[in-house]
């Protein structure tokens, strides 16, 4: 994780002016890094507060009581850019035989389904805030996103991607993203952005493989599958979807759309400036934990893997808006304690550990020295075996892997280490 | 006495190049571009100095939304790195950013 992203006193209290000289004047590459991205990500908290003032889709019923349980409206935007568009199909009216339409309303009431019987929660805020869909935004346009106030779909430009509604997963995800903004406020930028992105695919792939009744081991773990047009369903590239959750980095290898960027470990974790710091590409990092832990449970994966990420993500005081991967590993192994058992904690801790990230509060252990020349291989893989075949991933970013990939994080995590966190995890805290 | 080289908005010196690297969405993909300054109109050049001058927020509301990096080169030799969400990105650049 960068400095800019930890929770420290200097991120939070270096005035932006002298972080823009130092930004500008630094000669030390290390601290000239810094002062950026501090400066993005005290942007970033300044942006995410102002996007509280986006456009009201329904400012008409804003001083309406709001009728409590599953409220949906799905607008089309007929091609424009205008929001949210006409009104096509409230609450309570029948299909309408448009495709977008029908299942953007029906990804809405699948995930609000999920999240009310899963984990009890009443909506997106909590309160059963009208879920606002528009469907056929642009033309040709190849995205879904959530604008702060409603989700928006594009209908593809049909030879690359198809409408953004047909995957479930791509719906619950956006969805999950209004969840994140009324519970823990990940900023949007970097390690935090990248765990925003990460809990909206966990959340997709949950609605999606309990829509299906699907156990861990029998779904596919993927994002977005069903977008793929035409032109990625034939040779010479490969497109499975979107993103792997099982396998960050092999969703694609394509030269339409190049290559899946994302990594599998820390040591490859990207630190460009694109994609706002890498929150869709670095998100594969604790995606492979989930998967991991999902697996390691068995059975269906909300019932326990999904339990503890809710609880870790969502409660209030656990996870701060610029929760790095470390801040993350933490919580959801405290959470695994509090809720299961210590064999639970250390399956979390494990996963954890298998990618590289040594959980907040734990001291990284202290680099051996260099063993005699002896038969010892030089450098020994030290990742625990994973569940699944992970292939190995790519060299990405412009920055090689050195300040955030300690060479510790591939050195073999100590059993005796997970044991102990796990263990710990089990006392109650404030929080239990 | 020659001429002076006509100079941009904020000063700079005309465009050498210009390249556009699109990222986020949520696919998340990188795509790259680049785009031959002479096919630009002088609205959309006006519009490219407005941005190097003023540069805008670089985060959207909200998740998912598609991101800009115009990387700017001048004839001088200097350059400019410009980060445009895609909801800042203005009416006369919505085409051939896209």
């Amino acid at each position: 994780m960068s400095p800019a992203s930890c929770r420290c006193g200097p991120c939070c209290i270096t005035p932006p002016l002298l972080l823009e000289n130092i930004a500008q004047r630094a000669k030390r590459p290390s601290l000239k890094r810094w002062a950026e991205d501090t400066l993005a990500i005290t942007r970033a908290l300044r942006e995410a507060r102002l996007s509280a003032s986006a456009p009201d889709p329904e400012p008409e019923l804003a001083a309406r009581p709001r009728v409590p349980g599953k409220q949906r409206a799905v607008y089309s935007a007929r091609q424009g850019q205008g929001l949210p568009g006409s009104l096509i199909r409230p609450e309570g009216a029948p299909p309408t035989g448009d495709a977008a339409v029908d299942e953007a309303f029906d990804g809405a009431g699948a995930t609000y389904d999920f999240l009310k019987t899963v984990f009890g929660r009443s909506g997106i805020d909590g309160k059963d805030m009208r879920i606002v869909s528009t469907v056929h935004y642009g033309r040709g346009y190849d995205n879904a996103f959530w604008n702060g106030k409603q989700m928006v779909y594009g209908d593809g430009d049909g030879e690359v991607f198809l409408r953004f509604t047909r995957s479930l997963d791509v719906i619950a995800h956006e969805l999950a993203h209004a969840v994140t903004e009324h519970t823990s406020g990940l900023v949007y930028w970097e390690q935090p952005g990248a765990l925003n992105e990460h809990f909206s695919d966990v959340i997709g792939v949950l609605v999606k493989q309990w829509k299906l009744g699907q156990k861990a081991e029998d779904a596919d773990w993927l994002i977005g599958a069903e977008l793929l047009g035409p032109e990625l369903r034939n040779p010479p590239g490969q497109a499975l979807a979107l993103r792997s959750m099982k396998a960050p980095g092999t969703a694609y290898d394509d030269p339409l759309l190049g290559r899946d960027p994302q990594p599998a470990h820390m040591k490859d974790l990207y630190r460009g400036h694109a994609d706002s710091g890498g929150v869709h590409i670095n998100s594969g990092i604790p995606n492979l934990v989930f998967y991991r832990v999902a697996i390691g449970f068995g059975g269906y994966a909300w019932e326990k893997a999904g339990r503890i990420w809710w609880r870790a993500f969502t409660e209030p005081g656990r996870m701060s808006q610029r929760a790095s991967f470390r801040e993350a590993a933490k919580e959801t192994i405290e959470v695994a304690g509090l809720m299961f058992d210590s064999r639970a904690a250390k399956l979390v801790a494990e996963a954890w550990e298998g990618v590289g990230v040594v959980p907040a509060g734990v001291r990284r252990p202290a680099q051996k020295p260099a063993p005699a020349k002896k038969a010892q291989p030089a450098r020994k893989p030290a990742e625990k075996k994973p569940a699944t075949a992970v292939p190995k991933p790519q060299a990405k970013g412009k920055e090689p892997a050195s300040k955030q990939a300690p060479k510790k994080a591939t050195a073999k995590p100590s059993g005796a280490g997970s044991a102990a966190l796990a263990a710990r995890s089990q006392r109650p805290t404030r929080r239990a | 006495m020659p001429e002076p080289k006509p100079r941009g908005r904020g000063g700079e010196a005309p465009l050498a190049s210009l390249s556009v690297l699109r990222s986020g969405g949520v696919a998340g993909l990188l795509r790259r571009r680049t785009i031959d300054p002479a096919s630009l109109t002088g609205e959309q050049r006006e519009s490219l100095a407005a941005l190097a001058e003023a540069p805008p927020p670089r985060q959207a509301a909200g998740a998912d939304r598609f991101s800009f990096t115009l990387t700017v080169t001048y004839a001088d030799g200097s350059s400019r790195e410009i980060v445009v969400p895609e909801d800042k990105v203005p009416p006369s650049l919505a085409e051939i950013l896209r």
